[in-house]
């Protein structure tokens, strides 16, 4: 029923005066992010008025600084799953593994870590994308494999040790107009550029594609792995620029660092509204979601609950938002469920 | 030959409407112990709907069936045309699915065992190892399971969707003679085939259907070959005739595109011919005549073994579907859902995926440019243009389907290839598809399409190319054959 009046209202003229309204409702209740966009508003006015100290500029300003680095992670992990190739679970490991990287270079500077790091995560993304993509391997088991890899490796390599980096790494500690730290400024390009690119960009509509129907991309002559293997490639190197921030706030690289992203990111994901089933959902959702989960935490907090209550918060979450994601998606392609 | 009286099932006034078609229209059959009923009936004439009302997949508008003398609906099997064997699964496991009815919970090992071996024997199988995979069985035999699936579920009524479809000739005779020995047993079996041959040589009884009814039944005896096809056809056929469109390029500028000795594995060899533009060229065959194959080798789809292609004098060889299509082969599938549409994306989408390069600037798609080629190629395929923002999941099939052929002429092809352009589309689509890809064709567009329907072909194509068995029986203008000279030809081949 629900998917007639919809349909009907998309044919009616743009100049009839109900449907700019009806086209709004429609594209809410059929958009999963921006379903997560508005939750995300509402739960931060519930908490501003119902949560004392939430709303102080110290308190939004650890919130923001808590979710930043996930929340670069998260966009980076959106595209993969956006590409109709799941999740990579290699993220955490490729942050620790970044954060040795940052701080084993920090003595030859501050940037130059920062694309070493960067570059590090590109190029472990690139390989994972090469197996997922050229030789079709199954992504989950594929990133599980690469991030036992790279953790044994770095292991070798630090003797399991903690790197001190040797130089200043106070540049990424700064913070813009005295309120906004580097790392959200840096979440924060990072999303309007991949929601840019998502949106705009042939790249990002090939990769829209490819996760809506990779048969049906290749009957018109558009390959899938070299998307895929960009995919992976930008995803891998948004987590290595955020293992690189991570290590820049102590200065050190640890593989326990970044154990939580992993998880993290793909609950940001999969809260932003981002289909399992690919091709539906954007990268602002992931970094909305990263949000929405950082706040969820920050407030539960501050109202005093234990960290497991939080981590059954975090689970119920997920759950809704699959849910959820899955009657939105099957309303706007019109299918009945 | 005896005929028996005994009804084991009989099907009675039954009517079937999708949508506004009729699939069925007070269709009564009754189907008698002992006796091997032969289901006939050109594509779409409602003889798989009728099955599947009768197995009760399909629930009918009207009418009933009812099973004479036995308790309920169990007493049918169907033995379906795909394979629904898994093949992963051992013999032993595949018939076990087909066992679920067994009442209680603990079933004793030894009496299923039973069961199974007595079933595999009636089906021709004695020897076979219950523990071998399934995958490991020639084609026929696995035909053969099938059957004996359908005969463990103890089941005297069998019907058998087009067994032989895809078997050789000595194949064939086996599941012939599996066939006797079960109606001499008391069986009723329902075949559906479209090998005009084996009726004959099988079949007790003859209905033949013809869009959704039944036009003739009776005694195999009271049919010849001819006046089965006759039926099948409908004797006011007159064939539906492709409308005339004028060419509209220069002579000297035609494309042709020339096939020499074109082979793919097993799966077809020997193809030769020249389509060019003006004309719409059909391959026309049965499934598993290698004709499909074709279609889907000179995409770029299944390797090309032997032969080449020229198109416009260029060689093109290696063909990939990337590929192919850089060389101005454009494609429409065969399977729409799966390969056609992104069903999620919209009519916009669909439309310029094809066609990325010419809607963007710079590596920046410009909405623009994608709206004005989504609603020109709508305008082509006689598609609603105010609905280019509609998802392509909630179009009816028929516009689906519309879709989907344009997004392969969004590319902007030389060549456009079709397979089964009109699967599952209803009349008033398929109409507009015909006139669109005959339009397309006299703008200097190669149209190439498989068909497994004779109808579609006389409306669409102005050449076709019969096959049989993976080779090339003959070319003709479709003006200059009759019906049951294609029908004999992708049937049995060439006339001895």
């Amino acid at each position: 029923m629900n998917t007639k009046i919809a349909a009907r209202s998309t044919v009616q003229k743009p100049s009839s005066p109900a449907t700019p309204v009806a086209e709004t409702i429609k594209r809410i209740t059929t958009d999963s992010s921006a379903i997560i966009a508005v939750t995300t508003v509402l739960l931060f006015i519930l908490a501003c008025i119902f949560v004392s100290e939430f709303a102080t500029v110290t308190n939004l300003r650890a919130l923001f600084l808590s979710v930043a680095l996930v929340g670069i992670a998260a966009v980076g992990l959106s595209i993969i799953t956006i590409v109709g190739r799941l999740f990579a679970l290699s993220v955490s490991a490729m942050v620790a593994v970044s954060t040795i990287v940052f701080a084993s270079l920090l003595h030859t500077g501050p940037w130059t870590a920062m694309a070493a790091a960067v570059l590090f995560g590109a190029l472990a993304g690139a390989v994972q994308g090469f197996f997922v993509g050229r030789l079709g391997t199954d992504p989950i088991v594929t990133t599980i494999a690469a991030a036992a890899i790279l953790i044994g490796f770095a292991q070798i390599v630090t003797g399991g040790r903690n790197v001190q980096g040797a130089g200043d790494a106070s540049v990424f500690g700064l913070t813009i107009f005295g309120v906004v730290p580097v790392q959200v400024l840096a979440f924060f390009v990072l999303t309007v550029l991949a929601w840019w690119t998502h949106r705009y960009t042939l790249l990002g509509r090939r990769v829209t594609l490819v996760g809506l129907n990779e048969k049906a991309a290749l009957v018109s002559g558009m390959r899938a792995w070299p998307v895929v293997l960009f995919a992976f490639i930008a995803s891998g190197a948004m987590a290595g620029l955020a293992g690189g921030l991570l290590s820049s706030e102590s200065g050190q690289g640890n593989l326990q660092l970044g154990g939580t992203f992993g998880f993290d990111a793909i609950t940001a994901v999969v809260v932003g509204g981002v289909s399992v089933k690919g091709g539906t959902g954007n990268p602002v959702g992931a970094a909305t979601g990263a949000v929405l989960v950082g706040l969820l935490g920050n407030a539960l907090v501050l109202l005093g609950l234990s960290y497991e209550v939080q981590l059954i918060f975090k689970g119920v979450l997920v759950l809704l938002a699959v849910v959820a994601t899955g009657i939105a998606s099957n309303r706007q392609s019109g299918r009945k469920r | 030959m005896v005929l028996s009286t005994e009804v084991l099932l009989s099907v009675s006034r039954i009517s079937k409407s999708f949508g506004g078609a009729k699939a069925l229209n007070d269709v009564s059959v009754d189907f008698r112990a002992g006796e091997v009923h032969a289901l006939l009936g050109e594509n779409g004439a409602g003889k798989s709907t009728l099955v599947k009302v009768i197995a009760g997949v399909v629930t009918a508008d009207t009418g009933e069936v009812t099973f004479p003398g036995s308790s309920g609906s169990s007493d049918v099997a169907m033995v379906f045309q795909e394979l629904s064997v898994i093949p992963e699964l051992s013999v032993r496991d595949n018939m076990a699915l087909s066992m679920r009815r067994t009442s209680g919970l603990l079933v004793r090992r030894e009496k299923l065992q039973e069961r199974m071996q007595s079933a595999l024997a009636s089906a021709g199988l004695e020897d076979l190892d219950l523990d071998m995979p399934v995958e490991a069985l020639p084609l026929a035999k696995r035909q053969l399971l099938e059957i004996a699936r359908g005969l463990v579920a103890d089941a005297r009524t069998l019907i058998l969707d087009e067994p032989t479809a895809t078997l050789s000739d000595i194949e064939i005779s086996r599941v012939h003679e599996v066939v006797r020995s079960l109606v001499a047993g008391g069986r009723s079996i329902v075949y559906i085939t479209h090998r005009m041959g084996e009726v004959f040589r099988l079949a007790d009884r003859i209905t033949i259907m013809r869009s959704g009814s039944v036009v003739a039944s009776g005694p195999t005896a009271d049919f010849t070959m001819d006046s089965v096809v006759t039926h099948m056809l409908g004797e006011e056929h007159t064939a539906g005739e492709a409308i005339h469109v004028k060419v509209n390029f220069a002579p000297e500028s035609r494309r042709k595109l020339n096939i020499r000795g074109l082979a793919s594995g097993h799966r077809f060899s020997d193809v030769s011919f020249t389509a060019q533009a003006g004309e719409v060229t059909a391959l026309f065959g049965q499934i598993g005549s290698g004709a499909d194959d074709v279609v889907r080798a000179l995409v770029g789809i299944i390797p090309v073994t032997a032969g080449d292609i020229h198109l416009n004098e260029i060689q093109l060889s290696a063909l990939t579907r990337p590929k192919s299509q850089k060389h101005g082969i454009a494609y429409v599938s065969a399977d729409r859902v799966l390969e056609g549409v992104f069903l999620s994306g919209s009519v916009a989408q669909n439309v310029s995926s094809g066609a990325l390069a010419g809607v963007s600037q710079l590596g920046t798609i410009r909405a623009e440019l994608e709206t004005d080629l989504a609603r020109s190629i709508a305008s082509k395929v006689a598609f609603d243009p105010s609905r280019i923002r509609v998802p392509v999941g909630s179009l009816s099939g028929g516009n689906q389907q519309k879709i989907a052929i344009g997004r392969a002429l969004a590319t902007q092809p030389d060549v456009l290839v079709l397979n089964e352009p009109t699967r599952g589309v209803d009349i008033g689509a398929r109409a507009e598809i015909y006139r669109a890809l005959r339009q397309l064709s006299a703008n200097n567009v190669i149209v190439i399409v498989y068909s497994s329907d004779i109808v579609e072909l006389r409306e669409l194509a102005d050449r076709v190319i019969t096959m049989f068995r993976g080779r090339p029986v003959s070319s003709n203008r479709t003006t200059d054959v009759t019906d049951s000279q294609i029908l004999t030809e992708i049937l049995h081949g060439a006339k001895a």
